[in-house]
């Protein structure tokens, strides 16, 4: 458990509203974060009551793993997949199953086609730590430099290293993992079968994005359409390796948290990478839902991000895309969100709309593919090779009582999830690196 | 490449309403400003949504575009010369 007397360090204060932007730490300038339709704010604009936040006692991939090894005869990814390749289903034959293993070669968390942990990469890290050449070990001192200078620097580092985007924020403890705590006790994180403790200089968190190739992504729910999702996690992840590596290397302490210990959606809405959505998951101003977050905790002195505000509160509540799009039918068709979770999944405390995580992972897991249907047909995920996108992602988020008419100009567009029978026509396409140039904006 | 060539054909249009259509009234101006822009942001829209693999928004998008900025091109040519 977090040590009480910690929580006043960070700021898991007893403020009626948590979301709020932590004080006493320098901020960037966010003006140059975004285009000029999206604001930075000084709270989320997800409401949020402390008072009756309730830490899930489980995850998806924990209900996963333990439905799978209390009944082994569960219908199982590996048997619908076999089965899918063998009836030659669209986005499911062999190169598109291959590609989706190969796409998630150095992922180090997650479940299997088993529904089993990925433990693999986990042994990989020492190889990963003895690339680090610590300031000690060259006998330099280690850099010293404003938050600013941190900030800006880190940021290079991690868009050269393969980020398509970098956020900064303060850890709170009122969002980490129930295994996962800050305590005096321990100079250096450690883990153990109890959980994670971090010492509390690691205070602050770099949220790492990475791009998911837009045109696969859309072929979901299939293994092509899975490829897609695990080359966007691989990217995060493999980038915050080297991440950490890199402030290693500049003499501080660094530390990737793995996905049962922290959720990196909290942080990253605090550190203004996107709103939350109707599909209870980061929708990004500029690549919509697809994008995937690896967390990295440091005690590197950092200037942090602020949060951000593009309507998609308003926007949600008419599209309702994501909803449509989803197989397992488990995204509320409410037009307004709610405090009341759908299971017991999800933090209680906030003012979303929950997905029914039952129904997701159950479908996850019976379907051959990772699905992310929802996160592929968002309105939000477009391209950046005509300027009708930024025109229109304007008008959304500056009048976003539209967004019911936009959503259906994206389906008459021809924009979403693609037809089954199109799917293989990806093998063919003249793509460039990951679908999108994301460098620019 | 394709915004230049762009350009250059509105200038080109520009200076024939300047020097060719005599002193049109300030609307025309703006007719063809609006028509200039809409034919622009169609080819913008073809070109973009193809390189997207997007045919469907790429036919869509131009015909949206280019249908007033044909017609409002058509009103220029009345009123302006």
């Amino acid at each position: 458990m977090a040590d009480k007397s910690i929580d006043n360090i960070f700021h898991a204060d007893k403020a009626k509203n948590s979301g709020r932007i932590p004080e006493g730490f320098v901020y960037r300038d966010q003006r140059k974060r975004y285009p000029w339709w999206v604001k930075s704010t000084d709270h989320i604009t997800v409401e949020t009551d402390v008072s009756t936040i309730e830490k899930p006692t489980t995850n998806m991939i924990i209900m996963s793993v333990m439905n799978r090894m209390s009944d082994p005869d569960a219908p199982s990814q590996r048997k619908n997949l076999i089965k899918k390749i063998t009836n030659k289903t669209p986005g499911f034959n062999l190169p598109d199953a291959s590609l989706l293993f190969a796409s998630q070669t150095f992922w180090q968390s997650g479940i299997d086609i088993d529904g089993l942990p990925i433990q693999g990469y986990q042994d990989l890290r020492k190889i990963i730590d003895d690339q680090v050449h610590t300031p000690e070990e060259l006998g330099v001192e280690k850099w010293e430099g404003s938050e600013l200078e941190a900030s800006a620097m880190v940021e290079k580092a991690a868009i050269h290293l393969g980020a398509a985007q970098v956020g900064f924020t303060a850890i709170d403890l009122t969002w980490l993992g129930p295994n996962v705590s800050i305590s005096p006790d321990v100079k250096e994180p450690v883990a153990s079968r109890e959980g994670i403790r971090f010492p509390p200089s690691y205070k602050y968190i770099i949220l790492v994005a990475g791009r998911v190739p837009l045109w696969a992504a859309k072929c979901a729910p299939s293994s092509l359409g899975s490829a897609a999702d695990r080359t966007g996690y691989e990217e995060a992840h493999t980038t915050e390796e080297k991440l950490i590596n890199f402030i290693r290397g500049i003499g501080y302490g660094a530390s990737d948290i793995h996905m049962m210990g922290i959720n990196p959606i909290p942080f990253a809405v605090m550190a203004g990478m996107g709103e939350m959505g109707r599909m209870n998951r980061v929708v990004s101003p500029l690549f919509g839902g697809a994008m995937r977050f690896a967390v990295i905790l440091t005690d590197l002195p950092l200037a942090l991000d602020k949060p951000i505000d593009f309507g998609l509160q308003e926007f949600c509540r008419h599209c309702k895309k994501c909803a449509k799009a989803c197989p397992a039918n488990a995204l509320s068709y409410d037009t307004d969100p709610s405090w009341e979770p759908l299971g017991p999944y999800s933090f209680k405390g906030k003012k979303v709309w929950y997905d029914d995580c039952e129904k997701c992972g159950a479908y996850t897991s019976s379907s051959g593919s990772y699905c992310g249907a929802c996160l592929a047909s968002c309105t939000w995920n477009k391209g950046n090779k005509t300027a009708l996108h930024a025109v229109t992602k304007a008008i959304g988020a500056k009048i976003p009582s539209v967004s019911g008419f936009l959503a259906f100009m994206d389906d008459l567009f021809g924009y979403g999830l693609v037809p089954e029978e199109t799917r293989k026509k990806w093998w063919g396409l003249d793509l460039t690196v990951r679908g999108v140039d994301s460098s620019a904006k | 490449m394709r915004n230049l060539v762009l350009g250059i054909l509105v200038g080109i249009g520009g200076a024939c309403l300047y020097f060719i259509g005599g002193t049109p009234a300030w609307y025309v101006w703006g007719l063809y400003a609006l028509g200039a822009a809409s034919i622009v942001f169609s080819f913008d829209i073809l070109f973009g949504s193809l390189e997207e693999h997007e045919p469907r928004a790429a036919i869509l998008g131009f015909c949206m575009f280019l249908i007033p900025g044909t017609l409002l091109m058509g009103a220029v040519l009345k009123l302006g010369f």
